[in-house]
């Protein structure tokens, strides 16, 4: 199947995301690599565009529930997973109330992981699509059409 | 048992162990997850040369080697600290070299100082530093003393620790930026003072303008 999500690996072992991004390049995503959370806010404020965010929970500085909350503050549309070290039902719950679409165990499973950025990404769509839709009823309705 | 061996049970230092082996699971998961992915990516080239869609490089396998290698070999530092640090409250007293102490500590503490986004900077001297103390103590009042420049001080400076030798005594300094005030820094100043005189040390602050200072004094053997 041809594949095409892009998407922004955030975390600060350098060696992880960039063996990550290759395996899953390789598979046809056009991956990008943050080292940082305030990396990453800058490049979704700056106006790039992702499918998905994969996310580390534990970063120095801005940690990931942190950078979660300010991500979707600056685009409420964005898929983020994010991957923990030991996640916890009250973590995966507290990042879900936040707005996160998952959360996964490290070591992630690349299938399992690739699974679920595709089915983000979908999801995705359709929320751009239902929120272009909305803008445009509200504009006809504004013209009483 | 000594006072000395049912220390280990007090509140704080049941939470400083926690604390410190949650850490400790957080850097293995982390070199864990690294040596996965390059599992994975070996994996993956296999199956591309068996395929026929690309060659494999010996280049690149070599280097990948390597690194699963380095990453192996960083595991068994970190556990190897780790079992120092279980064994740290085996007895109540014992002569070590300050220095291994010390940079055992500088590591333990490093990934919370990183969290902060403190970078840790430390100075050793070349000989030994003997001191007769109980380890797993030392272990808690050196991390404190660090835990205390990074929650206590403003700014973005280092957290610069120096081991010497003074006389009679074996003297950690710690210097980063100007002390805040605070109820929580106080209560950890008194847990510190406390910790220090039952090792049979001192720890004294410098609250002065510029690089105030902390000093953890205690006897050499």
């Amino acid at each position: 199947m041809e594949r095409d999500e892009k998407v922004l690996l955030v975390d600060d072992e350098e060696e992880f995301t960039q063996l990550l991004s290759e395996r899953m390049e390789a598979r046809g995503l056009k991956v990008e690599t943050a080292a940082s959370g305030i990396e990453a806010l800058k490049r979704v404020e700056s106006g790039a565009n992702y499918d998905v965010i994969v996310l580390d929970l534990a970063m120095p500085g801005m940690d990931g529930m942190e950078t979660l909350e300010r991500l979707l503050k600056a685009n409420q549309d964005l898929q983020v997973i994010l991957l923990t070290g030991h996640a916890t039902l009250q973590k995966g719950m507290q990042a879900v109330r936040m707005g996160a679409r998952d959360v996964m165990e490290k070591p992630a499973d690349l299938s399992e992981l690739l699974k679920k950025i595709s089915e983000a990404k979908l999801d995705r769509v359709l929320l751009v699509e239902k929120r272009m839709e909305e803008s445009i009823q509200e504009i006809l309705g504004s013209k009483g059409w | 048992m000594t006072e000395q061996q049912t220390r280990v049970f007090e509140p704080e230092d049941l939470v400083f162990f926690g604390a410190v082996t949650a850490s400790i699971s957080h850097e293995l998961k982390n070199v864990s997850t690294i040596i996965n992915e390059s599992a994975g990516l070996l994996h993956d080239l296999s199956l591309g040369a068996e395929a026929g869609r690309r060659a494999l490089d010996p280049s690149r396998i070599k280097k990948m080697s390597e690194d699963i290698a380095r990453n192996i070999e960083r595991s068994v530092g970190i556990l190897n600290r780790m079992n120092r640090f279980a064994h740290s409250v085996d007895e109540p007293r014992r002569n070590v070299d300050l220095r291994d102490l010390l940079l055992d500590t500088v590591e333990l503490a490093r990934r919370f100082c990183s969290v902060h986004g403190v970078e840790l900077r430390t100075t050793a001297p070349p000989e030994a530093v003997p001191v007769a103390t109980y380890v797993f103590g030392m272990h808690r009042a050196l991390f404190m003393a660090i835990q205390a420049t990074v929650l206590d001080v403003q700014g973005v400076l280092p957290t610069e620790i120096s081991l010497s030798r003074e006389g009679d005594n074996a003297l950690v300094r710690l210097r980063r930026g100007d002390w805040v005030p605070g109820e929580q820094a106080t209560a950890r100043r008194s847990s510190l003072e406390r910790l220090a005189a039952a090792l049979g040390g001192q720890v004294s602050w410098d609250d002065a303008a510029g690089r105030p200072e902390l000093e953890l004094r205690v006897p050499a053997a």
